[in-house]
C-alpha cells in the first residue's frame, strides 16, 4: 500500500522519483477497481433488470444492490482496502433498514477479505430485503438474530471436527428470524435468495443453506477460511 | 445447421460472468462453462474444447489469465479475447504469448463485447487454428 495513503511518515532523503512511482502504480490500482466495478455494476443492472416486472421495481432493487455494494466499499476504504470486521459489516448492511432493537448480532472479531466483503455485503442486504417483505421485518414483533464463528473442518468426512490438524476452516453466519408470520418453504425461490446462493458459490467458493422454518428462516453461509482474514488483535477467536 | 460456436467464459465476478453468458446465448451462442481461476479454465478447455475463450487477465486479484491464455494456447491451440479493467504494457506484452484475438477495456457493453467475439469468430473461420502445439514449450504454471 501506498505509504501516503497509509499515514506513515515519508524520510525526507526518500527520492521523488520513488514517490512518482507509487502514485502511479496507486492510480493504476485504483483505475483497475474503477473500472472491473463499473462493469460488475452494468452486470448487476443488466441481471436486476431481467428480473424485474416493472421499471420502477427495478430502480429499488438495482439503487438498493448499489448501495449496499457501496456501503462494503466504505468499510474497505477504511482499512486500506485489506479487510472488513464481520461485525462492521453487519451493522453497516442492517443499520440503515432495521431498527437497532429488531436485530442483534454475535460472535468474536473476524475480519472478511475484499472480495468476501463485498459478496457478504450483498448477501445481508438480500436477507434484509426479504424479511421485509415477506419475514421477520414484516410484523412489527419480528427480530433478526445473526451470529458467526469460524469452525475447522477436517479433511476426513466424518472425523472429529475439533481434529487441530484439520483443515481448512471455514466461517459460518447463521441468519435466524423469528417473531414474523409463518414460513413455509416458497414454491419458487426468489431472485433476491437465489442470487445469494449462487454469488457465494461462485465467487466464494462457499455454501448457502436456506431453512424455512415455520417460525422463521434460518440461513446458514459459509465461506472457506482463505475468504476471512485472522484478527491481530484476537489472534484465537474461535468459538 | 452449423452448430453453435463454443464459448468458455473466465471471469472471477459473478455478475460479469453471468452477464457475459446471457449476451452470448442471446446471440446464438453455446456457453460451455464458466470459470474463476486459471486452473479450472484450463481444465474446461481441455474437457470442452471451446472455439473461443474470454478471459479476464486478472482472476482473484491475480494476472493469471494472462498465464491461463498462454498455457492453453500452447496446450491446445486455442485462442482468446482478453477483457481487462486495466492492462500496462509489460502486460500487453507478455499476453502476446496467447496469440489473444483481440482486447475488450472494461466497462464495456453486450454490443462491444458481441461484437469483438463475431469479429474472433470470423477470424477463427478464415485462419483456422493449427494443431502445431507444443506442450513443452509452456514455461507458465497454472494455479
Amino acid at each position: 500500500m501506498c505509504r501516503e495513503l497509509s499515514g506513515e511518515a515519508v524520510p525526507a532523503d526518500v527520492s521523488s522519483t520513488t514517490l512518482l512511482e507509487e502514485r502511479r502504480a496507486l492510480i493504476g490500482e485504483l483505475n483497475h477497481r474503477v473500472r472491473n466495478m463499473l462493469q460488475v455494476v452494468i452486470g448487476l443492472c443488466n441481471q436486476t433488470l431481467h428480473r424485474s416486472s416493472d421499471l420502477k421495481q427495478f430502480e429499488t432493487a438495482f439503487i438498493g444492490r448499489v448501495q449496499a455494494l457501496a456501503r462494503a466499499y466504505e468499510l474497505l476504504s477504511r482499512d486500506g482496502w485489506e479487510k472488513v470486521g464481520v461485525g462492521d459489516l453487519l451493522h453497516s448492511q442492517l443499520a440503515p433498514y432495521v431498527p437497532r432493537h429488531r436485530y442483534s448480532v454475535s460472535g468474536a472479531e473476524v475480519n472478511l477479505t475484499a472480495d468476501a466483503a463485498l459478496g457478504f455485503g450483498m448477501a445481508l442486504y438480500e436477507l434484509v430485503t426479504n424479511a421485509a417483505k415477506y419475514g421477520a421485518l414484516s410484523e412489527p414483533e419480528g427480530h433478526i438474530n445473526v451470529t458467526w464463528r469460524t469452525e475447522r473442518q477436517s479433511k476426513h468426512e466424518g472425523a472429529d471436527s475439533a481434529d487441530a490438524s484439520a483443515a481448512p476452516s471455514c466461517l459460518i453466519l447463521q441468519w435466524i428470524e423469528r417473531g414474523g408470520p409463518q414460513v413455509s418453504a416458497p414454491a419458487r425461490q426468489g431472485f433476491g435468495l437465489e442470487l445469494i446462493q449462487r454469488q457465494l458459490q461462485y465467487q466464494l467458493h462457499g455454501k448457502v443453506t436456506m431453512d424455512f422454518l415455520p417460525m422463521g428462516l434460518h440461513v446458514t453461509l459459509s465461506v472457506p477460511v482463505s475468504e476471512a482474514v485472522p484478527n491481530s488483535k484476537s489472534p484465537n477467536q474461535t468459538q | 445447421m452449423n452448430a453453435p460456436p463454443k464459448i468458455l467464459i473466465v471471469e472471477d465476478q459473478y455478475f460479469v460472468a453471468v452477464d457475459c453468458e446471457l449476451h452470448l446465448r442471446s446471440a446464438g451462442m453455446e456457453c460451455v462453462g464458466l470459470a474463476t481461476t486459471a486452473a479450472s479454465a484450463l481444465d474446461l478447455a481441455e474437457r470442452e474444447r471451446p472455439d473461443l475463450i474470454i478471459m479476464d487477465i486478472r482472476l482473484a486479484s491475480r494476472a493469471d489469465g494472462v498465464a491461463a491464455a498462454i498455457v492453453i494456447y500452447e496446450r491446445l491451440g486455442i485462442r482468446c479475447i482478453f477483457t481487462s479493467a486495466h492492462a500496462d504494457e509489460l502486460t500487453h506484452k507478455e499476453a502476446e504469448r496467447a496469440h489473444p484475438l483481440a482486447w475488450v477495456d472494461k466497462p464495456y457493453s453486450s454490443h462491444q463485447l458481441i461484437a469483438a467475439v463475431q469479429h474472433a469468430l470470423d477470424e477463427l473461420d478464415s485462419n483456422p487454428p493449427t494443431s502445431c502445439v507444443d506442450t513443452a514449450s509452456s514455461s507458465h504454471t497454472v494455479h
